[in-house]
């Protein structure tokens, strides 16, 4: 997981990860860390600034193909979800789940 | 052993860069043309609107001119209703006289007056016949310009909605070109980080490989190549998997390699070599191993010419992932060389045909469910996980 560094995370922060999932979650991020990346970057250059804070709290999320992860973002106002992430990275979460059963 | 010349990631960047400029250019061409476009339709909006008011003002003036012709019929009939009062006044007049030559001269005048009102009065009523003729004339020139009107306008708005549209439309482009320059700008930095790294040193330096724990030829390495500390840069996952790419292609084995010794650079050569033992591995390789081996700059003689293809396993399995969209490499590219767990156990990790083979074949209805939500990409790796790690 040291890749995650590359995007402002400490060592603290990848403690934390290991220690909030599951083994499986876990292996899969190590696994599929190019996959991981690429939605980073997907979330990065979408504008939300504080995405290392979403990288900690819900790793998962980076789990699904890019276009699936990129779908999940063109279903909402850019701006508005910006500034709502900044508050609170728990709305990419909610964001997430809504689109996933809907 | 002669240089490594490639860096996965580098020439990952140099053609994601060519590619974003590739298509900023067309956002550029698609932008200039859109202000063609909106241009036409503020000049088609302009014309338009000229005609609406050209046609208001012709409508304009017909309505004047009925009203001067309704005007004038008044004036016709005030005159035709004079004129027929005057002849009763003469009537009046004469009539009262009764006798002699008088009577006979008077009846004249009646007679002449009574002719000239009919004349009169006649040629009047030609006159109104004349102008409500004409009046229905233009009544019908006015209906037809308020048809003309009506359509103009229809096609006024329409032409306005396209404006609008095109208008968005260059908004978007403009921002996607700013974005693509955005992202070349970032590009140009990670080329730049890229190229200054430590571990672009090493890619070109004639020195032996210098391999850090993540890769398993570690084992492989005799104490005097055994680095002292592991490098540790933040390309260091991507360059393994370049070295995996690498290994694959070769159909080199590492765990069939454990036990020799890495003593010079001449066993890294030789895995370019193809012996025998490893050309009936790399029997699916031939095509990529000669790309390879331009890359590399290996003898070209070194790869033997009777290494039979496999090409058609690669395009069987491929065509058995086209329905979702994916290949082969495209799934070994979302993938490291090794899974790690928790407790920092690692397992190598290598995606072959006849895994994506039974991996397919596997796949039931909570597989297509997943694919629905979170892709079929991760999708069918996770399962080839799973079934590698016996749990499914």
């Amino acid at each position: 997981m040291e890749y995650l560094k590359m995007y402002g995370l400490t060592n603290e922060d990848i403690e934390t990860i290991k220690n909030g999932v599951s083994d499986d979650i876990y292996s899969d991020l190590t696994l599929f860390a190019p996959l991981v990346k690429k939605n980073i970057e997907f979330l990065k250059n979408f504008g939300i600034t504080n995405y290392s804070q979403v990288i900690v709290k819900y790793p998962d999320i980076f789990l699904r193909d890019e276009g699936s992860f990129e779908n999940v973002f063109s279903k909402f106002d850019k701006d508005d979800l910006i500034s709502k992430c900044l508050n609170n990275v728990a709305v990419i979460k909610k964001m997430v789940e809504f689109v996933d059963k809907n | 052993m002669e240089k490594f010349k490639m860096d996965g990631i580098y020439n990952d960047l140099i053609e994601y860069s060519d590619f974003a400029a590739r298509l900023k250019d067309k956002f550029l061409n698609q932008v200039e043309k859109t202000n063609e476009i909106i241009i036409l339709y503020n000049e088609a909006i302009k014309n338009t609107e000229s005609e609406i008011k050209e046609n208001e003002n012709s409508m304009d003036k017909c309505k004047n001119e009925i009203k001067k012709m309704q005007e004038k019929i008044k004036v016709i009939e005030a005159s035709t209703k004079n004129i027929k009062s005057t002849y009763q006044n003469i009537v009046d007049a004469y009539s009262k006289t009764s006798e002699g030559t008088t009577k006979n001269l008077y009846s004249e005048i009646i007679e002449t007056a009574r002719l000239n009102c009919e004349d009169e009065t006649e040629k009047n009523e030609r006159e109104i016949t004349r102008l409500n003729d004409d009046i229905a004339a233009i009544n019908n020139n006015i209906s037809n310009f308020t048809k003309i009107i009506e359509e103009l306008n229809i096609n006024l708005e329409k032409q306005k909605v396209e404006l609008s549209k095109y208008t968005k439309t260059l908004d978007y482009l403009k921002e996607q070109t700013r974005q693509i320059s955005r992202e070349i700008d970032n590009i140009a930095n990670r080329k730049d980080v890229i190229k200054h790294s430590p571990r672009n040193d090493f890619l070109t330096n004639d020195a032996k490989p210098n391999y850090d724990n993540s890769v398993n030829t570690r084992d492989n390495l005799n104490a005097e190549n055994k680095p002292k500390e592991e490098i540790k840069t933040n390309n260091r996952v991507d360059m393994d998997e370049s070295l995996k790419q690498i290994y694959d292609l070769t159909g080199y084995n590492k765990k069939d390699k454990k036990e020799s010794s890495f003593e010079s650079d001449t066993n890294l050569e030789n895995l370019f070599k193809g012996d025998e033992g490893q050309k009936k591995e790399s029997d699916n390789q031939s095509e990529k191993i000669n790309e390879w081996e331009k890359i590399l700059n290996s003898p070209s003689d070194a790869i033997s010419k009777d290494t039979p293809k496999n090409d058609d396993r690669e395009k069987a399995i491929n065509d058995l992932l086209k329905p979702y969209g994916t290949t082969i490499d495209r799934l070994k590219s979302l993938t490291t060389d090794k899974i790690i767990y928790k407790s920092g156990r690692e397992v190598d990790f290598n995606i072959t045909e006849d895994d994506l083979t039974r991996c397919i074949n596997a796949i039931n209805s909570m597989d297509l469910k997943s694919m629905k939500v979170l892709g079929p990409e991760i999708t069918i790796l996770r399962k080839l996980k799973l079934m590698k790690e016996g749990k499914n």
